[in-house]
């Protein structure tokens, strides 16, 4: 018998119209992880809190849920709030206590369990979660990815049968995650603890799930089934195959299967989830000439050159330049950015990555001023504006409408324009709106927009402040990976059009696609500041899935060359570079993949090439939001190169 | 285009290094006297409002302490709210009060009296030492030290004063979080060195409004995070032991005798000096009170510092 059965569930809240689930089926047994994943705001959060009674959301319930075989809410059952551990997305407005200690043993306190038997559970979670280091430690000295961990100890330690975990690591930087999720995975493998996990970030959960649901906008569940089937259906190229809603979680299936996919123009079941099955399939189906023969013609190469080419010419002028900087936040504390160098062309999208707590917020505020060094130099040109990680802060009226008026009376003031003239000012602010998309939302109070709208609203802001820089923390978090594609391409239009862009973030993929530059902090420094593809295939650890994939191949396929080194570090990256190696050794292959094979006999070589420009497309239409129109002179660079490498 | 160069020399100006780690003398305390000794402290502080001297005792006792614990850095910054704060307060009660003999000038024929100025800023004062202290307060007394007191029998009580106390250094942060994104918002350009007074209070009100409205959206965050662990469902155990000590007991009874004296004092109508008609400090006997004051509030002071020496001491043994 299932453990966790959602029968004909609809739900509908006492605020608003419209049903934020309807129809759900679900079932999960015992001890599986079950992996939800949906645009944001299709109701994840939604159904999760409905499997909890004391966070119950208000509102009409139809159908049933039952927790193994009873009625959740009957009168008959009643839950205890240990039985069912709860971890939610933001790790600083979870923490009810101020200690370590005593958030380990608020839930089993509630519970009224003796106090020995509470500080022995509580010494042996600490010890099973490995952060004896933290116990004594006050909560707001934590970082997010440490409270993150704390808070999962916590569910932990009242023994619960079933973890459910909303947006755990929205807020992590990769590593954190990683280790979010292997403690996790030790949770479900000894414990033997049921888990659903929500996630925009599903390259990791997807090969550790049992069972993937997906859902759509409007609260149905589009797919339900394993991973794998999931991965398939998501990626098929029929779109009548594709369950509803897969355009926003499209990108974020693991990329060993996004290649796979590319590849084969069929999806089956045996496609690649992890980075070692994406190898063993490259291995398997694809063979590489060697470096001397590639050497000749090297399209990578070319296509990383020309895109420097282009950039050098616009882009001699810096906008920021930071030399020798120091900065504490106490003398007696030790620096936080000590002795750093950055410099970032004027027109440029560049990301900052590092870890938790390495100091890139604070690099940030001193580039806009907020902080200031204690010794170095900064040199700006142009005006800056930021968004901060928490993009609410910047609202501070009632609508969207009046916070974009805000925003540019705030630029007219700066400019030294203070005379108030309401024609330009409403001509800027409705070329904002189209721009940005925001018409829909004009008259809504920002705390109320989604996590994409919000973002959008507040990069909308920054712009009417006239800003040429725009410093962006943690831009991507809690976006869909529809959200966050279009957001990429809006970085791209504004860089096109001058707009210099320095952002932080967390997210590796997203930096990757969309940024021309990457500089990792560490230490205190920007240790490695180079072009974004460069960056990614000179890591090993701190790099894209693709990137890890892709990495046994490329001496083989002469992507990595005498000094230029441009490695794979996208999907569409390692799928050129596939190609090129299938070309090379078409008999190869034949025994490997006769469907594969047949394609490349009636297509030759030339079939290649449009097939290229079919997934190009596919990729195109894939993206939902109406931002896409505006972002459309980012298309067209893209097109460029996309044409280049063809 | 805008340079800026930065030299060390500024900093070191601004910062004398004095002890940074806030588990100081308090910290090491049962719950009951750390609580007690506040709880007094703040009490007497308000039942000497009235009185330049009782305030100016007060304030004393938490800038010290609170110098002591976090470092000059932050004393510093939280000096600057506070006489932002009393200017507020010196103004609103210029216009508000006009009693007071020293007349400075006429306003439209109403008088304008040092007095009333004097009254206003310590006002000001008045609130930023309660302010101090219940930001100390709410750093030692942390969330399981309240459940220990409280939450046996009263969880709900036990969950406001929890939140109460922590509430000020909480909003504290949460403000200056705020103010920052705001500013990198607007970018620095933006900044004249000479704006005007309006538009900074404008700034200030629409930080408060941000304040109000983000905290009111994540306290709904916390609220639900303890109800999913069964926050007040069955009855409540507490993990934390602390055991009372003779050091406990002493500092409990110091608290306690300067505390009760400084009432009976007040209750027997000891003059506290006042601000009007005309300034005044007690006279003559009338400051025992004043050093009972200023005895509970030294209790921690002298405390840490004994703390601190001891360890140095301590140290230059070795």
């Amino acid at each position: 018998m299932a453990y966790v059965e959602f029968k004909k569930v609809s739900f509908k809240y006492s605020v608003g119209d419209g049903f934020a689930l309807r129809d759900v089926d679900l079932s999960i047994e015992k001890g599986e992880i079950l992996l939800l994943t949906g645009a944001s705001g299709s109701g994840k959060t939604t159904l999760l809190r409905l499997l909890k009674p004391q966070i119950r959301p208000e509102g009409a319930l139809l159908g049933e849920i039952l927790l193994d075989g009873k009625d959740i809410f009957g009168s008959d059952n009643s839950v205890p709030a240990s039985k069912i551990g709860y971890v939610s997305q933001s790790p600083e407005d979870q923490t009810v206590t101020d200690t370590v200690a005593h958030e380990l043993a608020f839930g089993l306190e509630s519970a009224g369990i003796a106090p020995a038997e509470i500080r022995r559970r509580v010494a042996e979670i600490c010890g099973f979660f490995g952060i004896e280091d933290l116990y004594g430690r006050r909560m707001g000295e934590l970082s997010g990815g440490e409270i993150q961990i704390v808070e999962l100890a916590a569910a932990m330690a009242g023994d619960p049968e079933l973890l459910l975990l909303d947006e755990p690591t929205s807020q992590l930087d990769p590593i954190a995650a990683g280790e979010f999720f292997s403690v996790l995975r030790r949770i479900n493998t000894e414990l033997g603890v049921t888990v659903i996990i929500s996630e925009h970030r599903t390259e990791e959960v997807f090969s550790i799930a049992d069972k993937t649901a997906i859902m759509a906008g409007d609260g149905t569940i589009s797919f339900f089934g394993t991973p794998r089937r999931a991965a398939a259906e998501v990626l098929s190229e029929n779109t009548e195959e594709r369950p509803a809603g897969a355009d926003a979680v499209k990108d974020a299936i693991p990329s060993a299967a996004r290649i796979f996919a590319s590849l084969e123009c069929r999806v089956s079941d045996d496609i690649p989830l992890t980075v070692r099955e994406g190898r063993e399939y490259i291995e398997r189906t694809f063979s590489f000439a060697s470096e001397s023969d590639i050497e000749i013609t090297n399209p990578a190469v070319s296509v990383g050159s020309a895109k420097k080419k282009t950039a050098g010419e616009g882009w001699r002028d810096q906008a920021v330049v930071l030399r020798d900087v120091h900065f504490r936040y106490e003398r007696e504390q030790s620096d936080v950015i000590c002795g750093l160098d950055l410099e970032v062309a004027s027109g440029q999208v560049y990301a900052i990555l590092g870890g938790n707590g390495t100091g890139k917020s604070t690099l940030l505020r001193i580039i806009s001023g907020t902080e200031k060094p204690y010794r170095g130099k900064k040199q700006i040109r142009g005006r800056s504006a930021g968004l901060p990680q928490d993009p609410r802060m910047i609202f501070t009226e009632e609508t969207v409408a009046e916070n974009l008026i805000f925003a540019a009376q705030t630029g007219a003031v700066g400019a030294g324009d203070s005379t108030d003239d309401d024609g330009v000012l409403g001509r800027a602010v409705a070329a904002a709106v189209n721009k940005f998309g925001l018409g829909r939302l004009l008259k809504r109070h920002p705390y109320d927009l989604s996590g994409g709208e919000r973002q959008r609203a507040a990069l909308a802001m920054l712009l009417l402040t006239g800003a040429e820089i725009l410093l962006l923390d943690e831009p991507t978090s809690g976006l869909d990976s529809g959200a966050k594609k279009s957001l990429g391409r809006l970085l791209r239009s504004l860089s096109f059009a001058g707009v210099t862009v320095i952002a932080v973030t967390h997210d590796l993929e997203f930096a990757a696609s969309f940024a021309d530059r990457c500089g990792m902090l560490f230490d205190g420094k920007i240790v490695c500041s180079s072009p974004c593809r460069e960056f990614f295939a000179g890591n090993k650890f701190y790099t894209t899935p693709s990137a890890r994939i892709a990495r046994p191949f490329e001496a083989g396929s002469g992507i990595i060359s005498g000094d230029e080194k441009a490695g794979a570090v996208t999907v569409s990256d390692v799928v050129s570079m596939c190609r090129r190696g299938m070309r090379k050794k078409d008999s190869d292959i034949e025994t490997d993949d006769p469907i594969m094979n047949a394609e490349s006999e009636n297509n030759g070589s030339s079939g290649i090439i449009s097939e290229n420009n079919n997934t190009e497309k596919i990729e195109k239409e894939a993206i939902t939001s109406d931002a896409e129109e505006k972002a459309k002179e980012g298309n067209q660079e893209e097109d460029k190169k996309s044409e280049v490498m063809e | 285009m805008t340079t800026e160069t930065f030299s060390r020399d500024k900093m070191a100006e601004k910062a004398i290094s004095l002890r940074r780690e806030n588990r100081g003398f308090l910290d090491g305390l049962h719950p009951a006297a750390a609580t007690a000794f506040f709880v007094c402290i703040i009490a007497l502080t308000m039942l000497l409002g009235a009185s330049p001297a009782g305030t100016a005792v007060s304030f004393a006792g938490a800038v010290l302490l609170f110098g002591l614990r976090k470092g000059i850095h932050s004393l510093v910054n939280i000096l600057k709210i506070i006489f932002i704060l009393s200017l507020l307060t010196t103004l609103t009660n210029l216009f508000v009060s006009r009693r007071g003999d020293t007349v400075l000038f006429f306003v439209n024929g109403a008088a304008v009296t040092a007095e009333s100025a004097a009254s206003g800023f310590f006002t000001g004062v008045l609130i930023g030492a309660v302010g101090i202290w219940f930001s100390i307060f709410g750093d030692v007394v942390t969330s399981d030290k309240v459940f220990f007191l409280f939450g046996k029998k009263t969880p709900k009580i036990a969950l406001l004063f929890s939140m109460t106390v922590g509430f000020v250094p909480k909003i504290i942060k949460r403000y200056s979080d705020i103010s920052k994104a705001r500013r990198g918002f607007e970018g620095e350009n933006t900044r004249d060195s000479q704006e005007k007074i309006l538009n900074k209070v404008k700034e200030r009100l629409a930080i408060l409004s941000v304040l109000v409205t983000l905290s009111l959206e994540r306290a709904m965050d916390t609220a639900d995070s303890m109800r999913a662990r069964g926050y007040g469902t069955a009855g409540r155990t507490c993990a934390a032991e602390y055991r009372f000590s003779v050091r406990d007991f002493t500092v409990m009874l110091l608290t306690l005798v300067s505390f009760t004296v400084s009432v009976i004092l007040i209750a027997a109508g000891v003059s506290q000096g006042g601000y009007y008609p005309i300034i005044s400090t007690p006279s003559g006997k009338d400051w025992a009170l004043f050093f009972t004051a200023a005895f509970l509030a030294g209790i921690p002071v002298v405390a840490e510092v004994r703390e601190n020496l001891l360890w140095h001491t301590l140290n230059s043994k070795k």
